[in-house]
Protein backbone atom coordinates (compact mmCIF):
# COMPACT_ATOMS: atom_id res chain seq x y z
CA UNK A 1 0.00 0.00 0.00
CA UNK A 2 1.40 3.34 -1.06
CA UNK A 3 1.66 6.12 1.44
CA UNK A 4 -0.39 9.21 0.96
CA UNK A 5 1.89 12.12 0.01
CA UNK A 6 2.33 14.67 2.68
CA UNK A 7 0.12 17.66 2.26
CA UNK A 8 2.68 19.90 3.85
CA UNK A 9 5.17 19.28 1.13
CA UNK A 10 5.06 21.77 -1.66
CA UNK A 11 6.93 21.54 -4.94
CA UNK A 12 8.10 24.81 -6.29
CA UNK A 13 7.33 25.12 -9.98
CA UNK A 14 9.75 27.20 -11.94
CA UNK A 15 8.25 29.55 -14.51
CA UNK A 16 9.17 28.37 -17.99
CA UNK A 17 8.97 30.48 -21.13
CA UNK A 18 8.39 28.95 -24.55
CA UNK A 19 11.19 29.48 -26.99
CA UNK A 20 9.69 31.74 -29.63
CA UNK A 21 12.80 32.23 -31.71
CA UNK A 22 12.10 29.43 -34.28
CA UNK A 23 8.53 30.66 -34.79
CA UNK A 24 9.82 34.17 -35.23
CA UNK A 25 12.28 32.92 -37.85
CA UNK A 26 9.44 31.22 -39.69
CA UNK A 27 7.36 34.40 -39.66
CA UNK A 28 10.26 36.50 -40.86
CA UNK A 29 10.66 34.17 -43.85
CA UNK A 30 6.93 33.68 -44.61
CA UNK A 31 5.84 37.31 -44.67
CA UNK A 32 8.42 38.60 -47.18
CA UNK A 33 7.78 35.47 -49.27
CA UNK A 34 4.04 36.19 -49.45
CA UNK A 35 4.60 39.86 -50.12
CA UNK A 36 7.14 39.28 -52.86
CA UNK A 37 5.04 36.65 -54.64
CA UNK A 38 2.06 38.96 -54.83
CA UNK A 39 1.39 42.16 -56.65
CA UNK A 40 -0.86 44.81 -55.18
CA UNK A 41 -3.55 45.14 -57.80
CA UNK A 42 -7.07 46.18 -57.04
CA UNK A 43 -9.37 44.11 -59.19
CA UNK A 44 -12.56 45.26 -60.78
CA UNK A 45 -15.10 43.32 -62.80
CA UNK A 46 -17.20 43.92 -65.87
CA UNK A 47 -20.40 41.95 -65.71
CA UNK A 48 -21.69 40.29 -68.85
CA UNK A 49 -24.71 38.04 -69.06
CA UNK A 50 -24.95 35.54 -71.83
CA UNK A 51 -28.32 34.31 -73.02
CA UNK A 52 -28.96 30.64 -72.10
CA UNK A 53 -28.18 28.16 -74.84
CA UNK A 54 -31.52 26.39 -74.44
CA UNK A 55 -34.86 27.88 -73.54
CA UNK A 56 -36.70 31.01 -74.59
CA UNK A 57 -34.57 34.05 -75.44
CA UNK A 58 -37.37 36.42 -74.47
CA UNK A 59 -38.68 36.37 -70.93
CA UNK A 60 -42.48 36.25 -70.52
CA UNK A 61 -42.51 39.75 -69.04
CA UNK A 62 -40.49 41.15 -71.90
CA UNK A 63 -42.89 40.41 -74.74
CA UNK A 64 -43.12 43.06 -77.46
CA UNK A 65 -45.40 45.90 -76.47
CA UNK A 66 -47.45 47.70 -79.09
CA UNK A 67 -46.13 51.14 -79.97
CA UNK A 68 -42.63 50.42 -78.73
CA UNK A 69 -39.49 49.54 -80.61
CA UNK A 70 -36.47 47.55 -79.54
CA UNK A 71 -33.24 49.56 -79.63
CA UNK A 72 -30.60 47.86 -81.72
CA UNK A 73 -27.32 49.60 -81.16
CA UNK A 74 -24.03 47.98 -81.94
CA UNK A 75 -20.37 48.80 -82.35
CA UNK A 76 -18.01 46.95 -84.61
CA UNK A 77 -14.35 47.21 -83.76
CA UNK A 78 -12.10 46.72 -86.74
CA UNK A 79 -8.34 47.15 -86.91
CA UNK A 80 -8.52 50.82 -87.88
CA UNK A 81 -12.04 51.99 -87.13
CA UNK A 82 -15.18 51.86 -85.02
CA UNK A 83 -18.51 51.46 -86.79
CA UNK A 84 -21.71 52.36 -84.94
CA UNK A 85 -24.92 50.82 -86.24
CA UNK A 86 -28.37 51.64 -84.91
CA UNK A 87 -32.01 51.51 -85.85
CA UNK A 88 -32.90 54.91 -84.36
CA UNK A 89 -32.94 56.92 -87.56
CA UNK A 90 -31.22 57.09 -90.91
CA UNK A 91 -28.93 59.76 -89.49
CA UNK A 92 -27.47 57.29 -87.01
CA UNK A 93 -27.81 54.19 -89.13
CA UNK A 94 -24.11 53.72 -89.80
CA UNK A 95 -21.34 55.92 -88.47
CA UNK A 96 -17.74 55.10 -89.23
CA UNK A 97 -15.12 56.62 -86.98
CA UNK A 98 -11.38 56.53 -86.74
CA UNK A 99 -10.17 54.70 -83.67
CA UNK A 100 -10.62 57.47 -81.17
CA UNK A 101 -12.39 56.61 -77.93
CA UNK A 102 -13.35 60.22 -77.24
CA UNK A 103 -15.01 60.48 -80.70
CA UNK A 104 -16.84 57.26 -80.02
CA UNK A 105 -18.07 58.56 -76.67
CA UNK A 106 -19.25 61.84 -78.20
CA UNK A 107 -21.24 60.07 -80.90
CA UNK A 108 -22.77 57.69 -78.37
CA UNK A 109 -23.72 60.62 -76.17
CA UNK A 110 -25.39 62.25 -79.16
CA UNK A 111 -27.29 59.02 -79.85
CA UNK A 112 -28.25 58.69 -76.17
CA UNK A 113 -29.76 62.17 -76.11
CA UNK A 114 -31.56 61.58 -79.42
CA UNK A 115 -33.26 58.23 -78.63
CA UNK A 116 -37.04 58.72 -78.93
CA UNK A 117 -39.11 57.72 -75.85
CA UNK A 118 -40.87 54.81 -77.54
CA UNK A 119 -37.62 52.81 -77.68
CA UNK A 120 -37.16 50.03 -75.13
CA UNK A 121 -33.89 48.82 -73.57
CA UNK A 122 -32.22 52.17 -74.01
CA UNK A 123 -29.19 51.12 -72.00
CA UNK A 124 -28.01 48.12 -73.95
CA UNK A 125 -25.34 47.96 -76.60
CA UNK A 126 -23.76 45.08 -78.49
CA UNK A 127 -20.06 44.99 -79.25
CA UNK A 128 -18.48 42.92 -81.95
CA UNK A 129 -14.85 42.87 -82.99
CA UNK A 130 -12.77 41.45 -85.75
CA UNK A 131 -10.23 38.71 -85.21
CA UNK A 132 -6.89 40.03 -84.08
CA UNK A 133 -8.34 42.72 -81.82
CA UNK A 134 -6.65 42.60 -78.45
CA UNK A 135 -8.59 42.10 -75.24
CA UNK A 136 -7.28 45.41 -73.86
CA UNK A 137 -8.87 47.32 -76.76
CA UNK A 138 -12.18 45.58 -76.16
CA UNK A 139 -12.05 46.54 -72.48
CA UNK A 140 -11.24 50.15 -73.45
CA UNK A 141 -14.32 50.24 -75.67
CA UNK A 142 -16.52 48.63 -73.00
CA UNK A 143 -15.30 51.21 -70.49
CA UNK A 144 -15.98 54.04 -72.93
CA UNK A 145 -19.51 53.01 -73.87
CA UNK A 146 -20.67 52.74 -70.26
CA UNK A 147 -19.99 56.23 -68.98
CA UNK A 148 -18.97 59.62 -70.36
CA UNK A 149 -17.34 62.33 -68.29
CA UNK A 150 -18.55 65.83 -69.07
CA UNK A 151 -17.25 68.67 -66.91
CA UNK A 152 -16.22 66.24 -64.15
CA UNK A 153 -19.69 64.76 -64.10
CA UNK A 154 -20.21 61.13 -65.03
CA UNK A 155 -23.16 60.53 -67.34
CA UNK A 156 -24.33 57.01 -67.97
CA UNK A 157 -24.40 56.00 -71.62
CA UNK A 158 -25.03 52.33 -72.30
CA UNK A 159 -24.04 50.31 -69.21
CA UNK A 160 -25.70 47.08 -70.35
CA UNK A 161 -22.95 45.75 -72.60
CA UNK A 162 -23.38 42.56 -74.61
CA UNK A 163 -20.68 40.83 -76.59
CA UNK A 164 -21.61 39.34 -79.89
CA UNK A 165 -20.72 35.69 -80.27
CA UNK A 166 -19.64 36.20 -83.87
CA UNK A 167 -16.21 37.37 -84.98
CA UNK A 168 -15.91 39.74 -87.92
CA UNK B 1 43.16 58.25 -3.80
CA UNK B 2 41.26 55.20 -5.04
CA UNK B 3 43.10 51.97 -5.71
CA UNK B 4 43.27 50.61 -9.18
CA UNK B 5 41.03 47.50 -9.39
CA UNK B 6 42.87 44.23 -9.59
CA UNK B 7 42.98 42.65 -13.02
CA UNK B 8 43.54 39.16 -11.65
CA UNK B 9 40.79 39.14 -9.07
CA UNK B 10 37.31 38.22 -10.20
CA UNK B 11 34.77 40.76 -9.20
CA UNK B 12 31.45 39.23 -8.37
CA UNK B 13 29.17 41.71 -9.94
CA UNK B 14 25.64 40.40 -10.43
CA UNK B 15 24.86 41.22 -13.99
CA UNK B 16 21.17 41.00 -14.87
CA UNK B 17 20.67 39.12 -18.12
CA UNK B 18 18.67 41.24 -20.53
CA UNK B 19 16.01 39.31 -22.46
CA UNK B 20 14.17 40.49 -25.48
CA UNK B 21 10.45 39.95 -25.12
CA UNK B 22 9.22 38.57 -28.41
CA UNK B 23 5.55 38.20 -27.47
CA UNK B 24 4.31 41.49 -28.84
CA UNK B 25 6.31 41.09 -32.01
CA UNK B 26 4.85 37.62 -32.44
CA UNK B 27 1.35 39.06 -32.15
CA UNK B 28 2.10 41.60 -34.87
CA UNK B 29 3.55 38.98 -37.18
CA UNK B 30 0.63 36.60 -36.69
CA UNK B 31 -1.85 39.36 -37.50
CA UNK B 32 0.07 40.36 -40.64
CA UNK B 33 0.38 36.74 -41.75
CA UNK B 34 -3.34 36.02 -41.25
CA UNK B 35 -4.26 39.22 -43.08
CA UNK B 36 -2.01 38.34 -46.02
CA UNK B 37 -3.25 34.77 -46.27
CA UNK B 38 -6.90 35.80 -46.08
CA UNK B 39 -6.56 38.53 -48.68
CA UNK B 40 -4.60 36.24 -50.94
CA UNK B 41 -7.17 33.47 -50.92
CA UNK B 42 -10.59 35.11 -50.72
CA UNK B 43 -10.70 38.57 -52.20
CA UNK B 44 -8.28 38.33 -55.04
CA UNK B 45 -6.73 41.74 -54.47
CA UNK B 46 -3.37 40.14 -54.89
CA UNK B 47 -2.24 38.58 -58.07
CA UNK B 48 0.56 36.15 -58.55
CA UNK B 49 3.25 37.71 -60.70
CA UNK B 50 3.17 36.19 -64.12
CA UNK B 51 4.48 37.45 -67.43
CA UNK B 52 1.79 35.54 -69.32
CA UNK B 53 -1.06 37.02 -67.35
CA UNK B 54 -1.30 40.78 -67.35
CA UNK B 55 -4.85 41.92 -66.80
CA UNK B 56 -6.25 44.76 -68.90
CA UNK B 57 -6.66 48.03 -67.06
CA UNK B 58 -9.90 49.94 -66.67
CA UNK B 59 -11.38 52.43 -64.24
CA UNK B 60 -14.14 50.12 -63.09
CA UNK B 61 -14.80 49.86 -59.40
CA UNK B 62 -17.15 46.85 -59.27
CA UNK B 63 -15.87 44.12 -57.01
CA UNK B 64 -14.99 40.72 -58.36
CA UNK B 65 -17.69 38.32 -57.20
CA UNK B 66 -16.71 34.97 -55.88
CA UNK B 67 -17.30 32.37 -58.55
CA UNK B 68 -15.48 29.78 -60.55
CA UNK B 69 -12.10 31.16 -61.60
CA UNK B 70 -10.98 30.82 -65.20
CA UNK B 71 -7.56 32.12 -66.14
CA UNK B 72 -6.64 32.51 -69.80
CA UNK B 73 -2.98 33.31 -70.28
CA UNK B 74 -1.20 33.56 -73.62
CA UNK B 75 -0.09 29.95 -73.16
CA UNK B 76 -2.65 27.99 -71.16
CA UNK B 77 -6.24 28.08 -69.93
CA UNK B 78 -6.66 27.21 -66.26
CA UNK B 79 -9.81 26.46 -64.30
CA UNK B 80 -9.46 26.77 -60.54
CA UNK B 81 -5.67 26.84 -60.97
CA UNK B 82 -5.64 23.52 -62.86
CA UNK B 83 -4.30 23.63 -66.44
CA UNK B 84 -6.96 22.55 -68.92
CA UNK B 85 -5.80 23.24 -72.45
CA UNK B 86 -2.88 24.87 -74.24
CA UNK B 87 -3.69 28.06 -76.10
CA UNK B 88 -1.54 26.89 -79.01
CA UNK B 89 -3.90 23.94 -79.61
CA UNK B 90 -6.87 26.31 -79.50
CA UNK B 91 -5.24 28.64 -82.04
CA UNK B 92 -4.49 25.75 -84.38
CA UNK B 93 -8.16 24.68 -84.11
CA UNK B 94 -7.30 21.01 -83.69
CA UNK B 95 -10.39 18.87 -84.19
CA UNK B 96 -10.19 17.28 -80.74
CA UNK B 97 -9.79 20.72 -79.12
CA UNK B 98 -12.17 23.09 -80.95
CA UNK B 99 -15.55 22.21 -82.45
CA UNK B 100 -18.29 24.72 -83.39
CA UNK B 101 -16.48 27.50 -81.56
CA UNK B 102 -16.43 25.48 -78.33
CA UNK B 103 -13.18 24.53 -76.62
CA UNK B 104 -13.91 20.88 -75.84
CA UNK B 105 -11.46 20.18 -72.95
CA UNK B 106 -12.60 23.40 -71.27
CA UNK B 107 -16.25 22.49 -71.78
CA UNK B 108 -15.72 19.07 -70.16
CA UNK B 109 -14.10 20.63 -67.08
CA UNK B 110 -16.71 23.37 -66.74
CA UNK B 111 -19.52 20.88 -67.26
CA UNK B 112 -18.13 18.74 -64.42
CA UNK B 113 -18.08 21.79 -62.14
CA UNK B 114 -21.63 22.66 -63.18
CA UNK B 115 -22.85 19.13 -62.38
CA UNK B 116 -21.17 19.31 -58.97
CA UNK B 117 -22.72 22.72 -58.31
CA UNK B 118 -26.17 21.43 -59.31
CA UNK B 119 -25.76 18.49 -56.94
CA UNK B 120 -24.83 20.88 -54.15
CA UNK B 121 -27.92 22.92 -54.92
CA UNK B 122 -30.17 19.87 -54.71
CA UNK B 123 -28.54 18.43 -51.60
CA UNK B 124 -27.67 21.48 -49.52
CA UNK B 125 -29.62 24.30 -51.15
CA UNK B 126 -26.51 26.23 -52.17
CA UNK B 127 -27.78 28.11 -55.21
CA UNK B 128 -25.91 27.66 -58.47
CA UNK B 129 -25.60 31.15 -59.91
CA UNK B 130 -23.58 30.17 -62.96
CA UNK B 131 -21.11 32.89 -62.17
CA UNK B 132 -17.58 32.69 -63.48
CA UNK B 133 -14.68 35.14 -63.26
CA UNK B 134 -12.51 35.31 -66.36
CA UNK B 135 -9.00 36.60 -65.80
CA UNK B 136 -7.55 36.92 -69.25
CA UNK B 137 -4.30 38.34 -70.53
CA UNK B 138 -4.61 41.80 -72.08
CA UNK B 139 -3.03 40.61 -75.33
CA UNK B 140 -5.49 37.79 -75.84
CA UNK B 141 -7.16 37.73 -79.24
CA UNK B 142 -10.87 38.58 -79.39
CA UNK B 143 -11.52 35.29 -81.21
CA UNK B 144 -10.08 33.28 -78.31
CA UNK B 145 -12.02 35.31 -75.78
CA UNK B 146 -15.27 34.67 -77.64
CA UNK B 147 -14.50 30.96 -77.76
CA UNK B 148 -13.84 30.90 -74.03
CA UNK B 149 -17.07 32.78 -73.34
CA UNK B 150 -19.10 30.59 -75.67
CA UNK B 151 -17.75 27.52 -73.90
CA UNK B 152 -18.68 29.02 -70.53
CA UNK B 153 -22.18 29.73 -71.80
CA UNK B 154 -22.63 26.22 -73.11
CA UNK B 155 -21.51 24.78 -69.76
CA UNK B 156 -24.26 26.87 -68.05
CA UNK B 157 -21.94 29.55 -66.75
CA UNK B 158 -23.86 32.54 -68.12
CA UNK B 159 -22.99 35.04 -65.44
CA UNK B 160 -19.59 36.15 -66.70
CA UNK B 161 -17.34 38.65 -64.95
CA UNK B 162 -14.33 39.96 -66.81
CA UNK B 163 -11.64 40.80 -64.27
CA UNK B 164 -9.70 44.00 -64.86
CA UNK B 165 -6.98 45.76 -62.94
CA UNK B 166 -8.13 49.16 -61.72
CA UNK B 167 -6.33 52.15 -63.20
Amino acid sequence: MAYKPSQRRSIETLPTEPNLTPIMNLMVVLIPLLLSSAEFVKLGAIELNLPPVVGPLVEPGALPVEGTKHLELSIFITKDSFVINSNISTEFERIKLKQSLSDLQEHLYEIKTYIPPYFREKESITIQASAGIKYQKLIDVIESVRVIKIKNEEIELFPDVKLSAGVL
Amino acid sequence: MAFKPSKRKKHNIDRVEAKLSLNSMMDIFIIILLFLLKTYSAHGSFLPQNKNLQLPTAAIRNHVNVGLELVATSETIFVEKQPVVRMQDVNLEKSHVVADGIILPLFRVLHTYAIKANKLEKTYGIKFTGSIVIKADKNLDYRELVRVMQTCGKAKYHNIHLAVANK
